[in-house]
């Protein structure tokens, strides 16, 4: 009973979040002082009886909260109205991009878990060698390199050693979509897989120190149940949280690999619309990144809800 | 005695390589910064059509860019904009972080409630989002980049200083203090302050990383420092296209960008270490 | 130890994945160029593909090869009837126009005066929001009047109607097929049918656009020698250079003038050097002091090397302009009636002693200080430190100001004025013609009634003469007469000189070179890519 409250009650928080978010945006976009008539009628000279249609097509005539209001209950209708460069109802232009992003954000999470904990876990159990100062000191260069830079370098590479690489690729098909993806992912994961090498790192070294640990070395257990079996399953949750958290950080990191790999993804439309202005574009995508951002929220903290019933008291 | 002296150096967790290195390698970008007018060899905007490109020589310590512009000057002069924007970032951060921090793990109650409730709204932005829609709103421009970034910055610090607050308050020296009837304000900048600005400089090490991270994004995407000022990201941006034929484009800014935010990385981690040791 | 080495092993499968990966994409570049497809490289998504937002060269790239107007533009410049089969004026102000018989849409169904009228009356509707709306600021009304037959009235004469109907606000789509895709047209996931020798197959928005051959092609003289074309949008330029270089596209629209060297001889592509209606020119601030003096205008310009400038910056692509905002590509069709004015039209050549002479004359004799404002660009950059260096011979110092696109466009639009006038000295500036007709350069220009908002005279240059005989030469339907009305706008105009004219820019366009293709001044208008042919 207390579990279905907790959830509810963090569902309802996060509505309200995510609502909050959506005025915060569209009051910024209209406090702009852009006008949007000129992006919709594409710069050129324009007749007034032109202008006015705009103005009444687009509701801009109407008072600012009633804007809101119509913007805000297309939404929940699915409509996110239409870009004001590209004549395309905004989820249109999402969609066709965000395969690509989704990709990427897969990927890259088979990629971060994978070598993270590998790396971490190698780097505690050989604590204090070469290996592990190794992997620490790569770990935090990884963690220094902003992601675009990591990109232009591995253009740089590819470009170098295969320059025949397709730059066209229309996605069509599994094998050509993960060809074209992988370096970019790669690209996204590595400050990623950085973060999540250090806190496996960390966890382990604390698990294997701690009391069951040495009482399961004295009990005579293989070092490999101790690893596994109990050390990597304790410090696992707080890997995952970590690696959930960190979605929320690709989708902002998507939005540089994609502009520097030149891929159609939603990150660079993103950027593309800011620079023409295209506020519809902005704020759906805006409003999409919040609610992807806030619902891995609310399923990290409804799952430690019900591995942990002492937070559910805590944030009630 | 010399043995001990040295031992004791060594012993000496700030001097340990992994504060002093760092901390050197900063001292030196920041102070070729300070006076790039100074050191730089030319104008770093000065366009040379003549001589793009070329490689490095006595004449041009690091060659020079597609446009003909002196990449060791630009270098210089490229950290300033990142730099500025960075501790303004920082700075506004802390200041309203701080100061909200402290009154709401002090007195708690109502204000503590709505300003969390914002944060946590704050919080809901991705990363750079914020960012992202207040460029798109207000122009694009290093000031409102850096005022965007400040607003992203602040609930970190807000959180952490209203944590060390609420713990503070309730230890003896405090209710000694009240006891004696100091007034809130004073209690809570001169007495408690001073025993939280440890942990939080480490936090701000680290938030300076992290914005000087965010800004080169932002301007390597066009919305921050715009060009043709001389800044490491717009560096890399314009080099981009001439990577091939002339690596050192990409890779004198690129270089420089990684031995900052490694060095800041270690010297906070360093930080983290000596504070840690220093609580033992 | 055991651990050790199953962790090591992740690393290493991660590594080989990785390596085959990059080995398997190498493989790919074996394929050869397949000519029954062409690829084009854009460098931005199209806006849609509707005539009402043909205004772009993206949109258009798609848009003219779909859709077919009641005129086009000859490589010369000149409006033919395309759909049209003869036109005639009733009077000046009412037009017929009776359309080609057996011509028909895509699906086999025939074009009617019914499409046309809908068409024209759709751009020129306010609800539209058409790109190209003011052009029809001059008509009346646009009826049918026959089964093939479409009449225009107009409210006052227009002379440029039929150049106008040349561009992509002419062009016809099918009523019926609006009336079945009403929310989706042109959009992709409705497209857009109409009598071209292409038809919409596939957009894919944001990564590529098909289309494939026309199979009832009304034009059977047509030799289509693509089965589809592809298009790719490549946002990045670096990419699509590289896309272009690798073989991987056919043509781009624009290849970069800094990378011409890198296209060798035996290379498989090639480039092709059009001509273009973009002229660069100084624009002073005629309404500032000292600029309203038009003997500083003319010291300035009289100091200014164009033929070096060109030759350092824009070798291969600049044409050195006279005074002239205009030149040869402009008058499609009547060069004959320019010849002579060209020949003789007045020049500020590059002369110190005379720039000096008309330095003299002023309140400034020794020089003066003045801000040059620009686009942030190489070649403006390049430009501009040029102009700075001529005109220490006068001792005026010129003082760079680069300026980011926003402060461009309020520049040039007229939303930076303060005082009732521009707040800049000197502008480093550029502008495209949207018609092959001196009249798109002088109006927009030149007239009192464009400085302001919205407006393109920038240089907040005011001549009552001139406001009166580019009203006149409007409305003059004859050729000759309009002719010597625009050379008494011109005289005027490089009297006074508000607009410095540097150069005209050609554009490079980059494509296969096993295909060959024209391309023309009116570019945005005609490239019509069924003009391709095989070698």
């Amino acid at each position: 009973m207390a579990l279905r409250k907790f959830f509810i009650k963090r569902l309802f928080q996060s509505i309200i979040v995510f609502l909050a978010c959506s005025a915060i945006i569209f009051t910024l976009v209209r406090l702009s002082g852009v006008n949007p008539i000129t992006s919709i009628l594409g710069g050129g000279k324009e007749t007034p009886e032109a202008i006015a249609a705009v103005r009444i097509k687009y509701h801009f005539d109407q008072p600012l909260l009633v804007q809101y209001f119509f913007w805000i209950g297309n939404i929940f209708k699915g409509n996110f109205g239409e870009s004001y460069k590209f004549l395309q109802p905004v989820t249109t232009l999402i969609m066709e991009r965000l395969k690509v992003t989704t990709g990427l954000i897969l990927i890259s999470l088979m990629i971060t878990p994978l070598t993270a904990i590998a790396g971490g876990m190698l780097s505690a159990v050989k604590k204090n060698t070469w290996l592990d100062r190794f992997i620490s000191i790569s770990s935090l260069v990884m963690l220094s390199i902003p992601s675009f830079l990591t990109g232009i370098l591995m253009i740089f590479i590819i470009s170098t050693f295969t320059p025949g690489i397709s730059f066209v690729g229309s996605f069509q098909n599994l094998g050509e979509f993960f060809l074209r993806l992988i370096f970019p992912a790669i690209a996204l994961s590595l400050s990623n897989i950085a973060i999540v090498l250090r806190i496996t790192r960390n966890k382990m070294i604390e698990q294997l120190n701690s009391n069951y640990v040495l009482n399961a070395t004295a009990k005579g257990l293989s070092f490999r149940r101790i690893i596994f079996g109990h050390a990597f399953k304790n410090a696992l949750s707080p890997i995952l949280t970590i690696v959930g958290i960190q979605i929320g950080a690709m989708l902002s990191g998507t939005v540089l690999v994609e502009n520097v790999f030149a891929l159609p993804g939603v990150g660079s439309l993103l950027v593309d619309s800011i620079k023409a202005s295209d506020y519809p574009v902005v704020q759906g995508l805006a409003l999409l990144f919040i609610f992807v951002f806030v619902s891995i929220n609310l399923i990290i903290d409804i799952s430690y809800g019900i591995i942990d019933p002492r937070i559910r008291v805590n944030k009630s | 005695m010399r043995r001990k002296l040295i031992l004791k150096l060594k012993n000496q967790p700030l001097l340990a390589p992994s504060i002093s290195i760092p901390f050197l390698i900063l001292a030196i970008f920041v102070t070729g910064a300070i006076f790039a007018p100074f050191l730089a060899t030319h104008d770093p905007n000065r366009l040379d059509l003549a001589n793009t490109l070329l490689m490095p020589s006595r004449d041009h310590l690091l060659g020079t860019d597609n446009e003909g512009r002196d990449i060791f000057s630009r270098l210089l002069f490229g950290f300033r904009p990142t730099l500025l924007g960075a501790i303004g970032v920082v700075g506004l951060a802390s200041i309203v972080g701080v100061f909200l921090g402290m009154v709401c793990g002090y007195f708690e109650g109502l204000i503590d409630t709505i300003v969390m409730r914002l944060w946590d709204i704050n919080l809901a932005f991705p990363t750079l989002l914020l960012a992202f829609v207040f460029v798109a709103c207000f122009g694009k421009s290093l000031m409102n980049v850096v005022f965007a970034l400040g607003i992203i910055f602040m609930p970190l610090i807000t959180r952490l200083t209203r944590s060390l607050v609420l713990t503070e308050k309730n230890k003896t020296y405090v209710e000694a203090a009240r006891s004696l009837g100091y007034s809130h304000l004073r209690i809570l900048f001169v007495h408690i302050f001073p025993n939280c600005i440890q942990t939080i400089l480490v936090q701000v090490a680290i938030s300076l990383a992290n914005a000087i991270l965010d800004l080169s994004a932002l301007s390597f995407l066009g919305l921050g420092v715009q060009p043709p000022t001389a800044d490491w990201a717009v560096m890399l941006q314009e080099g981009k296209a001439s990577f091939l034929s002339s690596p050192v484009v990409v890779l004198a800014p690129g270089i420089a960008i990684i031995l900052v935010i490694v060095s800041i990385n270690i010297l906070s981690d360093g930080l983290n270490t000596y504070q840690a040791s220093g609580k033992e | 130890m055991k651990i050790k080495k199953a962790l090591v092993w992740w690393f290493v499968v991660l590594l080989i994945a990785g390596t085959l990966l990059t080995g398997c994409s190498n493989s790919r570049n074996a394929a050869t160029a397949d000519l029954k497809t062409f690829t084009v490289g854009l460098d931005s998504d199209a806006r849609a593909l509707d005539p009402a937002k043909g205004y772009d060269h993206d949109t258009n790239a798609v848009l003219l090869q779909i859709t077919e107007g009641l005129f086009a533009f000859d490589n010369s410049g000149k409006a033919v009837p395309a759909l049209v089969k003869e036109h005639k004026a009733v009077d000046p102000k009412t037009y017929v126009y009776d359309l080609k018989d057996k011509v028909t849409f895509s699906d086999g169904s025939p074009l009617t005066a019914d499409d046309v009228v809908f068409s024209l009356n759709r751009q020129m509707d306010p609800q539209t929001a058409s790109d190209e709306g003011w052009m029809f600021s001059s008509v009346d009304s646009i009826t049918k009047t026959g089964p093939l037959q479409v009449t225009v009235k107009l409210k006052a004469p227009d002379a440029l109607l039929n150049i106008k109907l040349a561009t992509t606000a002419g062009l016809v789509i099918s009523q019926k097929y609006y009336g079945a895709h009403k929310d989706t047209f042109g959009k992709p996931n409705g497209g857009i049918l109409a009598t071209g020798p292409y038809v919409f197959e596939k957009w894919t928005s944001g990564s590529e656009i098909v289309l494939a051959k026309n199979k009832n092609y009304w034009d059977k003289s047509a030799s289509l020698i693509f089965d589809k074309i592809v298009y790719k949008v490549i946002t990045d330029e670096t990419t699509r250079v590289q896309a272009f270089t690798s073989g991987q596209v056919d043509f781009i629209y624009e290849y970069p003038i800094e990378q011409v060297n890198q296209i060798k001889a035996d290379s498989k592509l090639r480039l092709i050097y059009a001509d273009s209606l973009c002229t660069n020119y100084l624009t002073f601030n005629t309404k500032r002091e000292p600029f309203n003096d038009v003997n500083i205008r003319k010291a300035i310009y009289s100091a200014i090397d164009r033929d070096t400038i060109i030759k350092n910056v824009v070798p291969n692509v600049g044409v050195k302009a006279n005074s002239l905002l205009f030149d040869k590509t402009f008058i499609g069709g009547v060069e004959d009636l320019w010849k002579d004015y060209m020949a003789k039209a007045p020049d500020y050549n590059y002369d110190l002693g005379k720039a000096k002479e008309y330095l003299s004359k002023t309140k400034v004799p020794n020089g003066f200080s003045y801000t040059l404002a620009y686009r942030d660009s190489t070649q403006k950059n390049s430009i501009a430190l040029s102009i700075q260096q001529s005109l220490k011979e006068l001792n005026i110092d010129v003082k760079l100001d680069k300026l980011t696109q926003e402060q461009y466009l309020a520049n040039k639009f007229g939303n930076n004025i303060k005082n009732g006038a521009g707040d800049y000295d000197v502008l480093l500036d550029g502008w495209i013609s949207d018609f092959p007709d001196p009249d798109g350069d002088l109006t927009p220009l030149y007239a009192t009634s464009n400085f302001g908002p919205g407006g393109s005279n920038d240089a907040g240059y005011s001549n009552t003469t001139l406001d009166k005989i580019l009203s006149q030469q409007i409305s003059e339907t004859d050729q000759g007469k309009r002719a010597r009305l625009l050379q008494e706008a011109y005289a005027i105009a490089s009297e006074d000189i508000p607009y410095a004219p540097l150069f005209y820019e050609k554009r490079i366009f980059g494509i296969n070179k096993d295909l060959n293709l024209e391309i023309s001044a009116s570019w945005l208008y005609n490239l019509y890519f069924k003009n391709i042919t095989s070698k």
